[in-house]
């Protein structure tokens, strides 16, 4: 009796738990099998609550930051007395040879800025600053951040994220108050770029600029269909060419050419970004006309 | 089984990887945290129905954090903790090393077969590229594996379980 009592419990609990997982089953491929933007949507909205605990701790750390002010003036005043002439000494060289290299770097901006000329101008945009909230995606071969801004703040998807004159990514997804960006490092990201030659002493270069596709690969990112009669050097910035219907602006820098090979008739280009994103806490997002993607590709 | 404290502990962890990412990363290459966790509420919870149930919230937390396809993440832990479940006993239990082992070879399949995915979506990477990753990555997640069983065996009483025999 007792040995048919334990069989029938254990097949109760097998049962129990196939039925679980047929249930769980049903509903991970319903989520699977649901219209992209309902997927997004659900899922920030159930990210909604993380919005707070971003805001709580921006508010914690400008409190600490008010409560350890009173001790300043005491630290500089100490710090006043025990610096000797000698110190002032060194410190006035070091400025002075910053100086240098400071006239060395904005005369190298305004090369630069000659070369682009001015095309990255995002002064006519509308933007929104946004919060990031989580800096990485959990999966090891995705690349998103998650921004605490969404649709009631104009959001749309397909929204160029910018920090400077970096191209961050584009919003892949925009619930009410969140949205995902999708990174340039991203492999569903693409976008038209050009390589922008190395300016020469007069802040002019003579090599014609070609258009090329920019992917990301989940790491970094990837530079094709650049032909091999074309000129590319390894250590050019990668720009963005602009893209009317994805509303991306032109002279956008996506990273510089790291890795530059001949594969066949086209080049093979590694393109690292010169933006560390994780480590960005704060987003620009530009908002410009896009021209919505169809359900069908934004399943991707 | 304390269902509370699972969410809470999953959404810790989630909130780990994502926002810590440049801490514990060895290049770029990250643990999956998450895995470790279903991995071990897949050996240690004393119920086959409960332990499934677990590994699936743990991938939804995972699933709901990431631009992937939601539903996918809970779907793969759900099968990896049965396939765990149907193995326990010819695997000795819920020893420490066998879990670690577990990992391994979870996070390294479960990584190829993301990789594998996206390679057919996008084709951005090579075919080593996914192997390499998915290997780095099984193999961090292993070392790290110890560390976060000794910090969750220290809470297995407020998970509502009973203390393991290595414990």
């Amino acid at each position: 009796m007792t040995v048919s009592g334990r069989g029938d419990g254990k097949s109760m609990d097998r049962s129990r738990t196939l039925h679980i997982c047929i249930v769980c089953i049903a509903l991970s491929v319903t989520l699977l099998c649901m219209p992209a933007s309902w997927r997004s949507h659900l899922r920030l909205i159930t990210l909604s609550p993380l919005r707070p605990l971003h805001s709580a701790g921006s508010s914690t750390a400008h409190k600490v930051e008010q409560g350890t002010a009173w001790l300043m003036p005491s630290t500089q005043a100490e710090s006043k007395n025990a610096m000797s002439e000698e110190e002032s000494q060194i410190l006035k060289s070091r400025l002075i040879a910053a100086t240098e290299q400071l006239h060395d770097l904005l005369e190298q901006t305004r090369n630069y800025q000659l070369l682009t000329d001015g095309r990255a101008d995002l002064s006519q945009i509308p933007t929104v600053g946004a919060d990031v909230i989580l800096t990485h995606d959990p999966s090891s071969w995705r690349d998103s951040l998650l921004i605490a801004r969404g649709t009631k703040d104009g959001i749309k998807v397909g929204h160029p994220v910018v920090w400077d004159r970096h191209l961050v990514g584009r919003i892949s997804a925009a619930g009410p108050y969140l949205s995902h960006v999708e990174l340039i490092t991203d492999p569903a990201f693409l976008s038209s770029a050009v390589p922008l030659p190395e300016p020469n002493a007069t802040g002019t270069s003579d090599v014609a600029r070609v258009q090329g596709v920019y992917e990301g690969n989940g790491e970094e990112g990837g530079l094709r269909w650049i032909p091999r009669t074309a000129t590319i050097k390894q250590g050019w910035y990668l720009l963005t060419a602009g893209d009317q219907t994805q509303g991306i602006p032109s002279g956008l820098i996506l990273g510089r050419l790291t890795d530059v090979d001949l594969h066949g008739f086209y080049y093979s280009i590694t393109v690292t970004p010169t933006l560390r994103h994780h480590n960005l806490r704060q987003v620009l997002v530009l908002l410009t006309d896009v021209i919505e993607p169809p359900e069908r590709e934004r399943r991707r | 089984m304390k269902w509370s404290v699972v969410i809470l502990v999953t959404v810790t962890l989630v909130v780990i990887q994502t926002t810590l990412g440049e801490i514990i990363r060895i290049g770029s290459i990250r643990p999956d945290l998450t895995l470790i966790f279903a991995v071990y509420l897949a050996f240690s919870v004393r119920k086959d129905d409960d332990a499934v149930l677990a590994a699936w919230l743990v991938g939804i937390f995972a699933d709901l954090a990431s631009i992937g396809p939601l539903g996918a993440t809970s779907l793969i832990y759900l099968l990896a903790a049965r396939l765990i479940r149907y193995m326990k006993d010819m695997l000795f239990g819920d020893d420490p090393f066998v879990q670690t082992v577990s990992v391994l070879f979870l996070a390294a399949f479960v990584h190829a077969l993301w990789g594998l995915l996206y390679w057919m979506s996008y084709r951005s990477f090579s075919f080593g590229e996914i192997v390499q990753r998915s290997f780095f990555v099984a193999l961090y997640s292993a070392v790290v594996t110890p560390l976060l069983l000794s910090t969750l065996s220290g809470i297995r009483p407020a998970l509502g379980m009973k203390r393991s025999s290595w414990a």
